[in-house]
């Protein structure tokens, strides 16, 4: 319990920094109560880390981010359900008949090779967080980006029994089908505006945009110009950049219908029990 | 090599590193109990709620609007039995909130957990927020981009540049280059990336890459922007990484 405890430490370190221009007594006050209470609140962390890593996983495949942990020989550990749909959907990464995590076509670095070193990285902070792979994906979309993440930065693994490596990645080329109410209640956008500026984040030029709407060019200038006004840009570039901050990796809304859970040993799945069958969250938030 | 739930450790292995996924993330993330107070959040999220500016958290973990400090509205999401919240998703909750220093404000997302314990449990993660601060500068490390597209340090900046909204002749002056060099590098930058114009260029960078956070680089000289020299070398290739 004791090596559990002192380890469940390096989940909650740093969560409340405090803020060096934080606003005086309160600021302060806060962020040291936070840091105590916290862990204190959580109770033991046996019993929580599987709460914890539940709902972490959740999240991510609410973000619509597929997380894999492998081991040191790519071997799968863990899957969220976003990535078992993804591998089994095979375009780009895939498992072999060994349980090994593999690219579909070469890749380069090799992502195993990769996964090998930064499992065996002493933790150091000079080490990069995550090292980027373009993995090209047979049915010919654009390459997928997939990041190895490295253990030994995001956690202490020095005394670790399993050294996992986390390899993230998720679907670029989705639709962006973000919901009128973010757009209505945010930003005053009209239908017609929403659908066109979903369309203009999917990266269509205006004259696609239009032909994609079926509305003729100054109509489609006329929705733009309405767009610069109502977010404050002066020009598509901006608005573009604009929105996709505020609006975020909403661009990554995975709304694929979800494949047959991939072949991972029962040992493994029920790591944390399964998670009940999950909706994306920002697929119904942004579903047209 | 097993992998095995039995007494916990392996637990605590695994949520922290999911969790340390979570901090890697560009978006804020918290979890919080029933009664609205703070159980967790990654590292986006404290640099927000740090800021007091839109939302932050009271010294009993509450988290609260900046603006009249009254409490993040769990109510609205806690209606209903035992019986429905076993079904777990309720429609998400969009807020858009106010921020005293007068940046764009933040969005807030809100739902329920899928999962929650039995019942009124004040130790559980009860609502999932996230939290998307649409003043937050994107950056892409001039690594990332070498790597995966063989841009060149200034096309890179010129990237970061555009992902700004900026425009080519603002690229022309932050880069101190002619507006036909710009034009060339642009060339380049769309030919590299498969991209047809700008806008795809814009498009096509956000969807890969806004989803996590470069360690911030200070914008001295593009020249530089592959700031403090860290050479990390994966394996026995000749190539290494630099991160920047």
């Amino acid at each position: 319990m004791g090596l559990t405890q002192s380890r469940s430490s390096v989940v909650f370190r740093s969560r409340f920094r405090v803020s060096s221009t934080g606003d005086g007594v309160r600021g302060t006050s806060s962020g040291i109560d936070g840091r105590a209470n916290v862990s204190e609140r959580l109770g033991p962390p046996s019993q929580n880390c599987a709460d914890l890593l539940r709902v972490g996983l959740e999240f991510l495949d609410l973000l619509s981010v597929a997380l894999t942990l492998c081991d040191s020989s790519s071997r799968l550990l863990h899957t969220n359900q976003i990535a078992r749909h993804m591998l089994n959907s095979g375009d780009g990464l895939r498992i072999d008949s060994s349980g090994r995590l593999r690219t579909s076509k070469a890749s380069r670095p090799v992502l195993s090779e990769v996964i090998r070193e930064l499992a065996k990285a002493k933790p150091a902070p000079s080490d990069p967080t995550h090292v980027v792979i373009a993995v090209p994906r047979p049915s010919g979309k654009r390459t997928l980006i997939v990041s190895v993440l490295s253990p030994a930065f995001l956690a202490d693994h020095t005394d670790s029994l399993v050294p996992a490596v986390p390899v993230i990645f998720w679907e670029h080329e989705e639709r962006c089908g973000i919901k009128r109410r973010i757009w209505c209640e945010g930003w005053d956008f009209t239908p017609a505006e929403c659908r066109f500026a979903n369309l203009l984040m999917e990266g269509l030029s205006l004259a696609d945009c239009c032909q994609q709407l079926g509305i003729c060019r100054s109509t489609g200038a006329f929705h733009l110009k309405n767009l610069f006004r109502k977010t404050g840009a002066r020009r598509q570039i901006e608005l573009l950049s604009i929105l996709f901050r505020a609006i975020g990796v909403r661009s990554v809304v995975h709304r694929g219908s979800r494949g047959a859970v991939v072949g991972l040993s029962p040992r493994v799945k029920s790591n944390v029990g399964d998670l009940p069958a999950e909706r994306s969250f920002f697929a119904e938030a942004y579903s047209s | 090599m097993t992998y095995h739930n039995g007494n916990g450790s392996n637990l605590v292995d695994l949520a922290t590193i999911v969790l340390g996924t979570l901090d890697l993330l560009r978006t804020g993330v918290v979890m919080i109990s029933i009664r609205g107070q703070l159980l967790w959040a990654n590292r986006a999220a404290v640099d927000i709620l740090n800021a007091h500016d839109g939302l932050e958290v009271d010294a009993n973990d509450f988290l609260l609007f900046s603006q009249g400090s009254c409490r993040f509205p769990i109510e609205s999401m806690s209606t209903g039995t035992a019986v429905a919240w076993a079904d777990g998703y309720g429609e998400p909750s969009i807020k858009y909130v106010d921020r005293p220093s007068g940046k764009r404000d933040l969005m807030v997302i809100s739902r329920r957990t899928s999962y929650f314990g039995d019942g009124h449990d004040t130790h559980k993660p009860f609502a999932l927020v996230f939290i998307q601060d649409p003043d937050l500068a994107v950056r892409i490390s001039q690594r990332e981009l070498r790597q995966l597209y063989g841009l060149t340090l200034t096309e890179g900046s010129m990237a970061n540049f555009l992902m700004e909204g900026s425009t080519l002749e603002e690229c022309c002056r932050r880069l101190a280059i002619r507006p036909s060099t710009a034009r060339m590098h642009l060339r380049n930058l769309l030919d590299k990336t498969g991209t047809r114009g700008q806008g795809e260029l814009v498009c096509l960078l956000f969807r890969n890459h806004g989803l996590m956070n470069a360690p911030p680089v200070p914008e001295t000289s593009h020249r530089n922007s592959d700031g403090p020299q860290k050479v990390f070398k994966i394996f026995h290739e000749t190539r290494t990484y630099t991160w920047g």
